[in-house]
């Protein structure tokens, strides 16, 4: 630690520490542009300026190391008039257009000139102007599909460049030139489309970069910030949501340091516009010969318990199913699965509704069926190396991506990354492994085998022996010594944390393939060690929520068993209501439920199951076969469009509550705007509903209400508070914090090879776009400007076989259906696979799936 | 490639010779312009692939450095210094003297291709302002109209 005063006050700070941390640790303003906490300072825009004793220039505070004993000043006389200075100079080629320019009430600039308090220049001569064309007024030059530079108005303070540079690692935004000509731009005309591209916007300090939707839009003044969670991706990122009226400006961050670092990606900033979106569903709608209706909640409420009363009478509560949203709050889904077990009396509720093979419900018997992330986002920052399993991070986590590039830059974690396409964050890696699609359940156990030590017993000793590297080797496409290299790599690193996504979620062996990671986690030590262990990243903003509230047909809420006595009997003397123990129907069974006639009615939660079902036209039909189906949504999906009842859902901008992200992170989010139209939250309208069939018992006139119920009730939850939750949210931890204590016994795990359809050569992959998530965000109109069109992204030497080049229109063809969509060649995907992004509705990707075979083969034509 | 082979071993040998890639893209980009005189979007390009860098950075680099023409230059590159020294002597009227005589403005080739006139930041030759420099090798300094006149006809006959 180094003492120094600042102003005739100690203060203590770490070795290494600038003088400027130092002030700021004491509270005290000294203005700054180039200067960010997450940024390497340089020391460009020389507002810092500060005296420090017995030093004979003014110092630039930001880049000057505190030394013990340093008596600095930071008002005094010279320093403030050294500091008008370094104003004067900034504003001599800074145009005067404060008026027209959109950064106005929100200015660095701005207010460092009132706060330096010089209002008048000695410099006549005509300011530097950067023209973008003879007849330009303001110079501006659109550089992206969302971004707009000015570059009059640049002080080259240069935070855009080196925060694409040094954190996110993009080079598609460049400072060019030198000296005041120093041109901040793109290369060759390319537009920036990075998915952090947004944050350059946020820390600009003038008004050179601006945002294409929120430019011109509002003044910041007239508006209101309110604290948001982003309801896209699992990450949690905190977002401030910029509100005027009923309508949503923008969003930026709310930096939250255990998630987010400060930095979003640009799904959450752009992808608030679905709120204000003229497709929201306006009214209830009720279904008169075929037809969806406006009608009244009250109608609505009427035809629903009456509904429910009859179909009870008539067939029990086993015939009715309910699917709850991994995009809902945990509010909602607690409510949404208290109604089903009280009011109707059924188990029949899941909302796993994308995956063909359902892995087993959580449980906290032991940490590998837990299915969840036992690290936290912050570990990956300390841990000592870092295995991808089946996940491409930078489009379905980008936030966790970052992460992982903090961790490879700052602390030379070597990264490992095992998939079977290539992803964008192999610049990254040391080393990237590319087995086969369907064989990674091999590799891990041939990994298994090379790191096999005292901790397994003969009898696995002697079946893992039969994944020798050299056979693995022919299966998986991976060279023998690189699975030796890579086994010996695991072994010995001294923590690491294994993170498995979508692939391996979805994959046809799923549940063997997380065994197997556990296996090797188990064997090289990672599991019983600090900031190691395996983790498993689910999708979307709730999906972890989802599975706590007990959404699912065989668990109560906290991943407890429906049997588990002592457990149950508490839940129902709070539920006041006796709770069925008999396991309900799983998603695929509440299908093959309706489809056969047992269950006769369906009440759907914010989920399309149409378009995200992998059997479309299964879903299709069993939906027309419904007798009753209760729709709650935002937009009229392809799912609503088929129900009986249409119920209008608020977004997560509209309502309050909680969300649980993919590291356990239990965050608060304020209401942004009214719910449009006539929409209500969800909680809201089972309440509501439960309430109009005279259930006192569903009396909640708040959120807080029910998430106190929650936080008293679900064990995992014990304990939080909603009054406290404050900014940074907090972790569950319960059994999670214990598993460096735990025993573990390994499994066999044998490799299922994937049996391949004749007449059918190419394997279908699906998921998410770097600028898009799930099929919420192909409402967004500014996420659709950087990208609206889906495509089937092939392999180069297949597409050449078949004379198919970029953007020529192709028929995919399954057993099951068939699309057209345009072709991108690329050398990511290995030969015999393609990949089709889930995000546009136009292109029915699910179409080409079978929910039976768990592999699907396509065949490829040029139109 | 565009590059010839002599200059990207040149390059090569230039990126191992330091810990950090980067340092080696001032001396790689010398050796790209000995080959063809300026820098091209394609062999800026190329000298990135080969250093493993991105495209982006060796053009800020390139466009900071202003010895380094970014199109084809004339057989003599005239660069003059028009920093601080310089100018106070005169390097301005140095300009416009050559523009004059030869007929082209700063940044164009004349129609024989022989000449070519630019301006240059500081070489650090304030001691003997305003000065020249021909091709990034040769200082002229000390320079008066009538020494650039003689210049001129001593390049020209060679």
């Amino acid at each position: 630690m180094v003492k120094i005063n600042v102003d005739g006050k100690p203060v203590e700070v770490e070795e290494g520490q600038t003088v400027l941390q130092a002030a700021l640790k004491l509270g005290i303003y000294c203005p700054t542009f180039c200067w960010h906490e997450k940024l390497e300072p340089i020391g460009a825009c020389r507002i810092c300026l500060v005296e420090i004793e017995k030093s004979p220039k003014l110092a630039v505070s930001c880049i000057t190391k505190a030394m013990e004993g340093m008596n600095v000043h930071v008002s005094s006389p010279k320093a403030i008039d050294g500091r008008k200075g370094v104003m004067e100079m900034l504003l001599v080629n800074h145009p005067l257009d404060c008026p027209t320019c959109d950064k106005g009430g929100e200015c660095d600039l701005q207010d460092v000139a009132y706060y330096v308090k010089n209002d008048r220049s000695r410099f006549g001569e005509p300011k530097r102007r950067f023209l973008t064309s003879a007849r330009s007024t303001f110079d501006e030059k659109q550089i992206g599909p969302l971004m707009y530079l000015t570059m009059n108005r640049c002080i080259a303070c240069f935070k855009c460049v080196r925060m694409l540079k040094e954190v996110a690692g993009e080079y598609d935004l460049g400072a060019f030139g030198r000296g005041v000509f120093t041109e901040i731009d793109v290369v060759k005309d390319q537009p920036i489309t990075n998915e952090f591209s947004g944050n350059t916007v946020e820390i600009c300090p003038v008004g050179c970069l601006t945002s294409k939707p929120f430019r011109y839009a509002v003044r910041t003044w007239l508006t209101q910030k309110k604290s948001s969670v982003c309801g896209f991706c699992s990450d949690g990122c905190n977002l401030t949501l910029w509100v005027g009226g009923d309508k949503i400006f923008r969003a930026t961050s709310r930096k939250n340091d255990a998630v987010d670092e400060g930095w979003i990606c640009d799904k959450g900033r752009y992808g608030y516009d679905i709120v204000n979106h003229s497709d929201r569903i306006k009214t209830p709608l009720i279904k008169k010969n075929g037809k969806l209706e406006p009608a009244t909640w009250e109608e609505t409420f009427d035809l629903i318990s009456n509904k429910i009363k009859e179909t009870k009478d008539k067939f029990g509560p086993d015939a009715f199913a309910g699917i709850g949203s991994a995009r809902c709050s945990n509010e909602d889904n607690y409510l949404f699965q208290k109604f089903f077990r009280t009011v109707v009396g059924t188990n029949n509720i899941d909302h796993r509704v994308a995956f063909k093979r359902l892995l087993p419900s959580p449980s906290s018997s032991s940490i590998e069926n837990l299915y969840t992330m036992t690290n936290s986002i912050e570990e990956l920052e300390k841990t000592k190396m870092i295995v991808v399993i089946g996940c491409d991070i930078t489009s379905e986590h980008p936030i966790i991506g970052l992460r992982i590039k903090k961790a490879v830059n700052n602390y030379a974690t070597p990264l490992v990354l095992i998939n079977s396409k290539k992803t964008k964050l192999n610049a990254w890696a040391k080393t990237e492994i590319l087995p086969k699609f369907g064989t990674e359940v091999a590799l891990i156990n041939s990994l298994c085998n090379a790191a096999l030590n005292q901790k397994a017993d003969q009898g696995f000793k002697d079946w893992v022996k039969t994944y020798s590297p050299q056979k693995v080797s022919e299966i998986t496409g991976v060279e023998a010594n690189a699975i030796s290299k890579l086994a010996e790599e695991i072994s010995s690193a001294e923590r690491c944390i294994f993170l498995l996504g979508r692939d391996v979620l979805s994959h046809p062996q799923n549940q063997e393939l997380i065994d197997a990671v556990y296996n090797l986690a188990h064997l090289t030590g990672a599991l019983n060690k600090p900031h190691s262990g395996v983790n498993l990243l689910w999708e979307y903003n709730n999906s972890q929520g989802a599975l706590d509230m007990g959404v699912l047909p065989d668990r109560l809420p906290g991943l407890t068993p429906l049997n588990q006595a002592d457990y149950l009997q508490n839940v129902e003397k709070v539920w006041q209501s006796k709770i069925s123990t008999k396991p309900g129907f799983n998603i695929h069974q509440i299908l093959d439920g309706i489809d056969k006639g047992e269950v006769k009615f369906l009440y759907v939660m914010e989920e399309n199951l149409v378009s995200n079902y992998p059997d479309r036209k299964y879903a299709q039909a069993v939906l027309a076969k419904a007798a009753f189906s209760v729709v709650q949504e935002i937009f009229l999906s392809e799912t609503a469009q088929r129900a009986t009842v249409v119920l209008p859902a608020a977004s997560f901008a509209e309502k309050e509550g909680t969300f649980t992200s993919v590291e356990r992170r239990v965050q608060k989010f304020q209401r942004g705007v009214r719910p449009q139209n006539q929409s209500k939250p969800d909680w809201q309208i089972i309440s509501m509903l439960a309430l109009w069939m005279d259930y006192e018992n569903f009396n909640y006139d708040s959120t807080e209400k029910i998430s106190t119920e929650i936080f008293s009730l679900v064990p995992s939850y014990l304990g939080l508070d909603y009054k406290k939750l404050g900014n940074n949210g907090a972790q569950w931890n319960g059994f999670v914090s214990k598993k460096e204590a735990m025993t573990y016994s390994l499994k066999k795990t044998d490799l299922k090879p994937i049996q391949s359809e004749q007449g059918y050569p190419f394997i279908l992959t699906t998921g998410n776009l770097v600028h898009h998530c799930g099929t919420l965000s192909g409402y967004s109109e500014n996420l659709n400007l950087v990208v609206n069109e889906s495509f089937c992204e092939m392999n180069q030497q297949d597409a050449e076989k078949l004379g198919i080049k970029t953007n020529d229109e192709i028929w995919l063809e399954s057993a099951s259906g068939k699309i057209k969509t345009k072709a991108k060649l690329s050398s990511n995907l290995q030969p015999g696979m393609v990949f089709v992004p889930i995000n546009f509705k136009e292109l029915e990707v699910n179409l080409l799936m079978d929910k039976d075979n768990l592999v699907d083969w396509i065949k490829i034509s040029k139109v | 490639m565009i590059l010839s082979e002599k200059t990207q071993k040149k390059i090569l040998a230039e990126k191992n010779k330091y810990p950090q890639p980067k340092t080696a893209i001032l001396p790689a980009l010398y050796a790209v312009y000995e080959e063809f005189g300026y820098l091209s979007n394609e062999t800026m390009k190329e000298t990135g692939e080969l250093l493993n860098i991105p495209f982006l950075e060796i053009v800020e680099v390139a466009s900071f450095y202003t010895m380094f023409p970014k199109k084809p230059t004339g057989k003599y590159f005239l660069q003059v210094c028009t920093n601080l020294s310089c100018a106070l002597l005169g390097a301005e009227d140095l300009v416009k003297h050559l523009e004059e005589k030869l007929k082209v403005k700063t940044g164009q080739v004349t129609p024989d291709g022989v000449f070519s006139i630019g301006r240059v930041e500081c070489l650090g030759s304030c001691g003997t302002a305003p000065m020249l420099q021909v091709n990034n090798l040769h200082f002229q300094e000390d320079l008066t109209k009538e020494k650039v006149d003689k210049l001129l006809e001593e390049l020209k006959k060679s």
